[in-house]
């Protein structure tokens, strides 16, 4: 029977090939509107994230007594890095912050937003690194350390930011970590706060804190404004004065579902027509093929085998092209990632080839005793060029064993680095 | 020795429905039996019921009223299938426009009824399709496509078809009515020696007299009615 369907379906090649396009316009467009409606939502909800926070996120506005000590803070920022109900970020509200800028000839303080802020805001509002990191954690800066935006790079020179104060002639530079895509159009600088108290303890004026919260899967809001709470009454920096939903999800998950339906039914639509066509060009086929089926009922066929022969073919087309139209669908999925603006994946790319910063042209911001600190995961460089000496020493040796060098001097030359670490 | 005749037709009546509404009787309480082993021809002028009758013989059309048995088995309790395999089987067809399938070979489609009665092995069915048109002298043309046999070959291999189960029946509707004379006599000449050398039962329905004559009995239909 297998052998008879086959042989259908190579009666009419052309009529064959054009049945199966149609249904292959059908499938593709089904899968692809399903993978444009998911994509396109995933993709609003990172763009959303960035700008205000994962859905869903809550901004407490503390009510704080006293951020003045350096070890009240840094308490503060251990406390939030483990706070268990959910992902919990420090902002602390510095008005007189500004960068230090050159303004036609000469140089001059531009006010620009600053962020002060700490490492576990990529866990609230994750932003895609362009290049380099974004900040360390709180036991970890050995220098005051900074990302910047798109919009801000035009202020980074040699790796560093030049941070004032309004009516203050102190110019401190600060080490630029990396560059993020934030999705703000005006430019930002983010700012370690522990290392702003640190090592710039002058610029340390809070007038006020925020904390962003993005609870875990199932947790109650409630429970975590309680816990948070709970967390600044034992640190002792006051308590939560208000507690609203920041993120914005409300607004655009309907429309966004609504696109979804729309596409959705549009390819669902063009399934039917295409469904609606191969059952059309069968009846013509079989129609045209009566007399040949009379003949095959005479020869001992029965009306199920009859039956059999001509679905079959049109089943054993179905499958072919399903499968085909899968596996197109699974290279779609596999491609559309790609045309997507940039993510952590991609900008590792743009990383290798655009190396802005050289290690010898790197001038050394302030340092501290403390020894070279690893960038943490996930905020790390690229791990094929690590910034650490150790690490870079630890890959040469592998690499010698590996090609069996006699000679140390044969290896390959060390990479540069693009935010070398000091 | 079984004195059961292969068929038995026993007051068989059928009708047609026409398109104004109105039934028109083909085959009217016709009664007849076929012995196994001889030829019978079933003449009459068109539109007489010659082929009406041969279908209900064929199994072709359960649409009548009567009794039809095979081997002493009434086929009206058949089910379609079982009408399928019995068909299948016993019995051989060969029509008046040869009917054979234009996008099968030669070989292709005298394997089409080996293939319905399922259980062998595709090789062993190219086997016995290609002995089958030597048998009717068209070994050499097992792979042509219909398109390209005359017409008196594609006749040979619509016997040869019909003949591939090794039948018990052998229906004939206006098998040389296509053909040139000596094709004709070609054809004729195949189908008879089945009748001789295999014991086939051979029903040959046709309005040429001297094809008629060549069988052993002659039933003349007219308006259905059987004399």
């Amino acid at each position: 029977m297998i052998r008879m369907i086959v042989k259908d379906l190579r009666i009419n090649p052309l009529r064959t090939s054009l049945t199966a396009l149609s249904m292959f316009i059908g499938i593709v467009a089904l899968i692809a509107g399903v993978l444009v409606g998911t994509l396109g939502r995933d993709y609003l909800e990172a763009v959303n994230a960035r700008l205000s926070g994962k859905t869903p996120t809550y901004s407490a506005i503390i009510d704080v007594r006293s951020l003045a000590d350096a070890r009240t803070t840094t308490t503060l920022q251990e406390r939030l890095t483990t706070f268990r109900p959910g992902t919990a970020s420090a902002q602390y509200h510095l008005n007189d912050l500004a960068v230090w800028a050159s303004s036609g000839g000469g140089m001059e303080i531009r006010h620009v937003t600053i962020v002060v802020t700490d490492a576990e805001r990529m866990g609230v509002m994750p932003a895609p690194i362009i290049e380099g990191a974004w900040l360390n954690g709180a036991d970890e800066p050995a220098t005051l350390e900074t990302v910047v935006n798109e919009s801000a790079r035009q202020y980074v020179h040699d790796g560093t930011v030049t941070l004032a104060r309004t009516g203050n002639p102190q110019q401190v530079p600060a080490r630029v970590n990396g560059v993020v895509a934030d999705g703000a159009d005006e430019p930002v600088i983010y700012i370690n706060a522990i290392t702003l108290q640190r090592y710039w303890p002058q610029a340390w004026a809070t007038d006020g804190l925020t904390i962003l919260v993005h609870p875990e899967k199932g947790v109650d809001d409630q429970h975590v404004k309680t816990a948070l709470d709970d967390l600044l009454s034992d640190v002792g920096i006051g308590s939560v004065s208000s507690w609203n939903r920041s993120d914005n999800a409300g607004d655009y998950e309907q429309v966004i579902g609504f696109l979804r339906l729309g596409v959705i039914v549009t390819a669902m639509l063009l399934l039917a027509v295409s469904a609606i066509g191969m059952i059309n060009i069968g009846l013509a086929g079989i129609e045209q093929r009566s007399h040949e089926l009379l003949i095959r009922r005479a020869l001992g066929a029965t009306r199920a085998s009859i039956a059999m022969q001509v679905i079959g073919s049109s089943v054993l087309l179905s499958l072919i092209i399903a499968f085909a139209a899968v596996l197109i669908s699974a290279a779609l999925v596999w491609a559309v990632p790609w045309m997507l603006p940039p993510t952590r994946r991609s900008n590792r790319r743009r990383t290798r080839t655009r190396r802005l910063w050289s290690r010898q042209a790197h001038p050394s911001p302030p340092r501290s005793s403390a020894p070279s600190p690893r960038p943490s995961k996930p905020y790390d460089c690229n791990p094929r060029w690590p910034c650490d000496d150790s690490i870079m020493e630890g890959l040469r040796v592998k690499t010698w064993v590996l090609t069996r060098f006699e000679n140390h001097a044969a290896l390959p030359a060390r990479q540069p680095c693009l935010f070398p670490m000091q | 020795m079984n004195d059961t005749p292969l068929i038995r037709l026993d007051h068989l009546s059928a009708k047609v429905r026409l398109p104004d509404g109105g039934r028109l009787t083909t085959v009217n309480n016709v009664s007849a039996s076929f012995e196994r082993g001889t030829s019978t021809a079933i003449v009459g002028k068109s539109g007489s019921g010659k082929t009406s009758l041969a279908s209900i013989i064929g199994l072709l059309n359960n649409d009548y009223s009567g009794t039809l048995s095979y081997d002493g088995r009434d086929c009206a309790a058949w089910s379609d299938a079982d009408r399928s395999h019995f068909r299948c089987r016993h019995i051989g067809f060969v029509f008046q426009n040869y009917s054979l399938i234009p996008h099968l070979s030669a070989w292709e489609n005298v394997a089409l009824p080996l293939q319905y009665r399922g259980g062998t092995p595709m090789r062993t069915i190219r086997r016995r399709a290609v002995r089958m048109l030597h048998t009717v002298g068209l070994a050499k043309r097992a792979d042509s496509m219909p398109s390209r046999l005359s017409g008196g070959e594609q006749q040979r291999v619509a016997i040869a078809r019909a003949l591939a189960t090794d039948p018990d029946l052998l229906i004939c509707d206006e098998p040389t009515g296509a053909l040139d004379t000596e094709t004709g006599d070609m054809v004729a000449a195949i189908l008879f020696r089945q009748v001789q050398e295999l014991g086939v039962t051979l029903i040959l329905v046709t309005h040429d007299p001297q094809l008629a004559a060549r069988c052993e009995r002659r039933l003349t239909i007219d308006r259905g009615k059987l004399s």
